[in-house]
């Protein structure tokens, strides 16, 4: 997943976004901490609810697109101001394995910003 | 105690407003649709007939988010001469959105802010960027105003509202003054290291001390605030058309610094639609939330009719 920060090539380079994207998280002065959510790809099998350890996701109505039918995944939302420390334990190393969220989702919707250093799926087959 | 407080000016007192589309008749009006916003600082309430823009208010919330979601609303019905009765379906939105008591159902803001802006600005609109009373959210959206991706970040009040409004406390200087200000300047200042409200009062006192200008210190506040919303965009990505919304897009000294940042202008605060510009309706950036509700309310409103007359 790539993201641009190059503002200036920006107009010319940009391509619009096809799928829906969510970020759960926060940025503070130590960097990015956000679980990504591709829900386009989430069919809500809740097979990252059951290998969670932290028990901090869970697989219900859209909230973000109300109209949306398929239940999708998403974080609890006590648990969304404190992902940093939720997620830490599944980074051993910052990232050498893939957590267990990750490693269970089979359409690859599950990735983490860098704070931990970017674990995505899609990059490593 | 009572005395002190009149004689004390409040700086961060931002104006609240209200409007009612004369143009319009309700009564004619099929489906009167309303939404809530309740934010932490304000509370604005919308009310639409078929999908129109018919009345607005935007104030400040109280300590009471059920109450200030009611005066909110009843301010405006009162001055359309419409009755709670009269309106067939209610969005809540916002921070505050499960103490909308007469709101049948409960939309996020991240969804009402993204249809709101798509409303007001037009379906170009591809970035939005609201910047609230204590969060900032920066929005990708398609040409029908869904989400398609989105940060939020309310974990820190630096860069909101709600921190400018301390600061123009601590400055003495009235809100909507900070802007202008800020360009009185002859040289654009080094950042402010931190944008902390809580450490801000301690870093403003510092540069007072160092004989700095008051509206250099003001500058540095704003550029350092256009700073950190930045981030959050170069995170997301950023398409053209660029919008911002909120409390803090009425901040020339954070917009035009944020636009220089970015290398991208944002869109002027005008509505789409050429029918309210010709008219020359009132344009609040504060109310593009409750816009989007009332129309979530609407959209609503319209399916539900449909499965009633299929079922009937």
């Amino acid at each position: 997943m790539e993201y641009i920060t190059n503002f200036k090539a920006l107009n010319s380079k940009l391509t619009p976004l096809e799928t829906m994207i969510t970020h759960y998280g926060f940025t503070d002065g130590t960097g990015d901490w956000y679980l990504v959510l591709d829900t386009d790809k989430c069919n809500g099998c809740g097979e990252c609810v059951e290998v969670c350890p932290q028990n901090i996701l869970e697989v219900g109505q859209d909230e973000i697109d109300i109209f949306r039918e398929k239940p999708v995944a998403s974080i609890k939302q006590e648990a969304r101001k404190k992902i940093r420390y939720h997620c830490a334990p599944c980074k051993p190393g910052y990232g050498i394995e893939l957590p267990p969220c990750v490693t269970a989702c089979k359409l690859g919707a599950i990735s983490h910003s860098e704070g931990w250093k970017q674990i995505n799926r899609c990059e490593k087959h | 105690m009572e005395q002190k407080k009149e004689n004390s000016v409040e700086f961060w007192r931002w104006p609240e407003s209200n409007w009612v589309n004369p143009d319009l008749p309700w009564k004619k009006g099929k489906w009167i649709t309303a939404g809530v916003d309740v934010g932490s600082v304000s509370t604005q309430a919308v009310v639409m007939v078929d999908g129109e823009l018919f009345a607005y208010g935007n104030i400040r919330t109280g300590s009471d988010s059920p109450n200030s979601a009611r005066k909110g609303l009843d301010d405006i019905l009162e001055k359309a001469d419409l009755k709670l009765e009269n309106i067939d379906y209610c969005v809540g939105t916002g921070y505050g959105r499960v103490n909308v008591p007469m709101a049948q159902q409960t939309v996020t803001e991240i969804s009402c802010h993204a249809r709101g802006a798509n409303f007001m600005y037009g379906s170009q609109v591809r970035t939005v960027l609201d910047m609230g009373g204590q969060d900032c959210k920066a929005i990708r959206i398609d040409e029908r105003g869904k989400v398609l991706n989105f940060i939020m970040n309310d974990k820190c009040a630096a860069g909101t509202g709600r921190g400018m409004e301390v600061f123009a406390d601590l400055m003495h200087v009235p809100i909507w003054e900070i802007g202008p200000r800020s360009f009185q300047i002859t040289r654009e200042p080094p950042h402010v290291s931190t944008t902390c409200v809580v450490f801000a009062k301690s870093e403003v006192l510092g540069l007072l001390e160092r004989d700095v200008p008051e509206n250099e210190i003001i500058a540095a506040y704003c550029s350092a605030m256009a700073h950190r919303t930045r981030d959050l965009l170069n995170r997301l990505g950023i398409e053209k058309k660029f919008v911002i919304t909120g409390g803090i897009a009425k901040n020339e000294g954070v917009v035009k610094r944020l636009e220089k940042e970015l290398g991208i202008k944002s869109e002027e605060k005008v509505w789409a639609n050429s029918k309210y510009r010709k008219k020359k309706y009132p344009f609040d950036t504060q109310i593009a939330g409750a816009i989007g509700a009332a129309l979530f309310a609407y959209e609503l409103l319209k399916m539900d009719k449909i499965k009633s007359v299929r079922k009937g």
